[in-house]
């Protein structure tokens, strides 16, 4: 991992060029945002776009080795971590994933499918017994043996750790109980996803890799790979390199582009897409004169200028901490962010009103979570504040 | 009994030697002019306008960037300034003073009988200071605390230095305390210091659940440096048991609030768990 110095530098000197090429007049006089309502469009169906296969595709091989070691080996580990970043939806990579693991000698549980933390964070940790004893097969009591092997066939899945505590006091018991079940349990194989920074609190507060020892990141996304995503959106689209005019764009512009946005995104599914979605434009010669019109995106053809991280707003110390207990936790109530800060409830209220305004968190109904083009710059902005940050994943 | 050509002779030899002193004296310093003067003047005014532009841009700066820099740009303020000093009191020299090596001794001689009566605590101070700076025990932004006094390093003059306390007062504090004063420095050029919250409670309770619900509170609180340990420490009292929590927040400037934090969500989890605190009668006071 790059120093987060130098990595604000670059993203820095980057955006320096990449803003001031973008004020070209050339490209400035004939590219346009795209009206309001293409662009809802685009959203709608950014959000129904299925899951990236290679990340599918990795889930599913990491996992199908891992338990078929552990179904093999007395002494192979019998829980598997996947980490990723905040902001990507882990849980619904493995619930994709790992339902083609399913077999007759295999068999899936996904005991917290649903699962969302209990108002009171003292329920926690009962909650999450109440729902593995539910799905999680009793331990025999026996000891291991090569003939046991054999029985060797439940899977458990937690796809998201961060939903499993809350940062306050005895908040993360519930961890400490994971953890003994995992311990206890050998005749399950345990598949625990989790976000970097959830682990990296977890790390500190109750040594987690100590029982859960096998770790495997999820791998990033090639610039290949997101073009092979994201293309089916739109059906044609110009590159253009911002200090040529449009008539001047290239072929060649086409690797830059995904080279930078892949770079940008560090590879991430929903990073990338924020990012490729403010860099779609429309040229001007295409806007229909009549602005109520609706224009389908099929039906136009696409400007794809250098993708830009988006810019912070200037935090404050109290956005800060607020924005760090959001990335450990993923996605959060405001009456649990309230909690994990410490901090009276009115104060919060109001620097999320105005972190909602900037655009930097998201409110999706009663839950909280940070915006994903954000994360780049946010990780750079907390680790220069001496901020336990969750490294990137790679 | 002297005779009169005795008495002559001693008398040329002292109004000679009186003579040469003037002499010296003279072809010690340049002659001094308007213009000279002038720029002697100027660049005296150049040297405080640029000390107060280091004070208040690093002042600035030090307050906008990421606070990982905050100290690195504050502790820049003692040595830009004392460039500037160096820089503005040669030119002085040069501008005013023949630096021949016989006048140099001679100038030698004369400053050390000056400073040694009259500016004897000010040099004492300016010294301190320089080798305060280079033994490291005290940095601009460090939570110090000299003699009775603490807060945090906001100033590094020439004579003294200044501490922001909690209570929000500056106090001046000269170099040459360090000659006789004990100091202690919380961070030592660090963003964290440690800081010590004391709780009390019964000796009733149980040491193993209070011991882990500090351990929690420290971890859980959002002022937390979690890359550096917590320790709780126990002691036994006549009137109850002393608990000591020892961690570091990110900033040591967030010292009180962090202590407060700490105290009020541990006072919380106590009291729902019915933690009995110690039972102390005080006694009633004289009327």
């Amino acid at each position: 991992m790059k120093s987060p110095l130098i990595q604000s530098l670059i993203n820095r000197i980057q955006d320096r060029f990449s803003q001031a090429k973008s004020t070209a007049r050339n490209t400035e006089a004939v590219v346009r945002p795209l009206p309001e309502e293409t662009r809802t469009q685009i959203v709608q169906r950014l959000d129904q776009l299925p899951l990236p296969k290679p990340c599918l595709e990795a889930v599913r091989q990491t996992c199908s080795d891992a338990i078929a070691r552990w179904q093999t080996s007395l002494e192979a580990a019998n829980s598997l971590v996947i980490l990723t970043e905040p902001v990507v939806p882990l849980n619904d990579i493995l619930l994709q994933s790992l339902a083609e693991l399913e077999s007759d000698t295999l068999h899936i549980h996904h005991p917290l499918k649903t699962y969302q933390r209990p108002y009171d964070p003292l329920q926690i940790s009962a909650s999450l017994s109440e729902a593995l004893d539910g799905v999680v097969p009793a331990e025999q009591g026996a000891a291991d043996t090569p003939a046991t092997l054999e029985q060797r066939q439940h899977v458990v899945v937690i796809s998201a750790l961060e939903q499993c505590f809350l940062r306050c006091i005895q908040g993360w018991e519930s961890i400490e109980h994971l953890q003994k079940q995992v311990v206890h349990r050998q005749s399950c194989f345990w598949i625990i996803g989790c976000s970097s920074w959830a682990w990296a609190f977890l790390e500190r507060v109750c040594r987690t890799s100590t029982y859960l020892e096998q770790v495997s990141p999820l791998p990033k996304l090639t610039d290949e790979e997101l073009r092979d995503w994201l293309a089916s959106l739109v059906k044609e689209a110009i590159f253009l390199n911002d200090s040529r005019d449009i008539s001047a764009a290239k072929a060649g512009d086409r690797q830059s582009y995904w080279s930078a946005l892949a770079n940008l995104s560090e590879g991430r599914s929903t990073i990338a897409a924020q990012l490729w979605l403010h860099s779609l434009g429309i040229q001007a010669a295409d806007l229909p004169d009549d602005e109520s019109a609706s224009l389908a995106p099929e039906d136009l053809s696409l400007c794809l200028r250098k993708p830009v991280l988006p810019s912070l707003p200037k935090l404050d110390q109290t956005d800060r901490y607020l924005l760090q207990s959001l990335l450990i936790h993923g996605s959060l109530t405001q009456a649990h962010l309230t909690l994990s800060l410490g901090e009276a409830e009115t104060q919060v209220r109001s620097r999320l009103q105005i972190l909602r305004r900037e655009g930097v968190v998201r409110h999706d109904r009663d839950r909280i979570t940070l915006n994903p083009g954000h994360l780049p710059r946010l990780r750079n902005e907390l680790s220069n504040n001496n901020f336990l940050v969750g490294e990137e994943v790679s | 009994m002297m005779d009169g050509s005795r008495i002559w002779l001693m008398a040329s030899s002292l109004l000679s030697q009186r003579n040469d002193s003037a002499q010296s004296l003279k072809e010690l310093f340049e002659d001094i002019t308007a213009p000279r003067l002038m720029r002697g003047v100027l660049s005296i005014l150049l040297a405080y306008g640029l000390t107060w532009l280091v004070i208040r841009f690093t002042t600035w700066l030090s307050e906008k960037v990421p606070r990982r820099f905050r100290l690195f740009i504050k502790q820049a303020v003692p040595f830009l300034k004392g460039i500037i000093l160096i820089v503005v009191a040669s030119y002085l020299i040069q501008l005013f003073v023949d630096l021949s090596a016989t006048n140099l001794i001679a100038l030698t001689g004369t400053v050390a009988v000056a400073l040694g009566f009259a500016f004897k605590d000010y040099v004492s101070s300016i010294i301190a200071g320089v080798v305060t700076l280079f033994e490291g025990s005290v940095r601009m932004g460090d939570r110090v605390k000299i003699g009775d006094y603490y807060g945090e390093l906001v100033d590094y003059g020439l004579r003294g230095m200044r501490l922001l306390t909690p209570d929000d007062s500056t106090i001046t504090i000269p170099h040459s305390a360090v000659w006789t004063e004990a100091i202690s420095s919380a961070n030592s050029g660090r963003l964290e210091a440690q800081v010590i919250t004391n709780l009390y409670f019964s000796h009733q309770v149980d040491v193993e659940t209070v011991t882990e619900i500090l351990y929690q509170a420290a971890y859980s609180s959002r002022f937390t440096q979690l890359k550096l340990p917590v320790a709780v420490l126990i002691d036994a009292k006549p009137w109850g048991t002393e608990f000591k929590l020892k961690s570091y927040p990110m900033d040591a400037r967030d010292e009180f609030v962090y202590k407060t934090d700490l105290i009020r969500r541990t006072k919380q989890t106590c009291d729902r768990l019915q933690i009995s605190y110690p039972d102390i009668k005080l006694p009633l006071a004289a009327d």
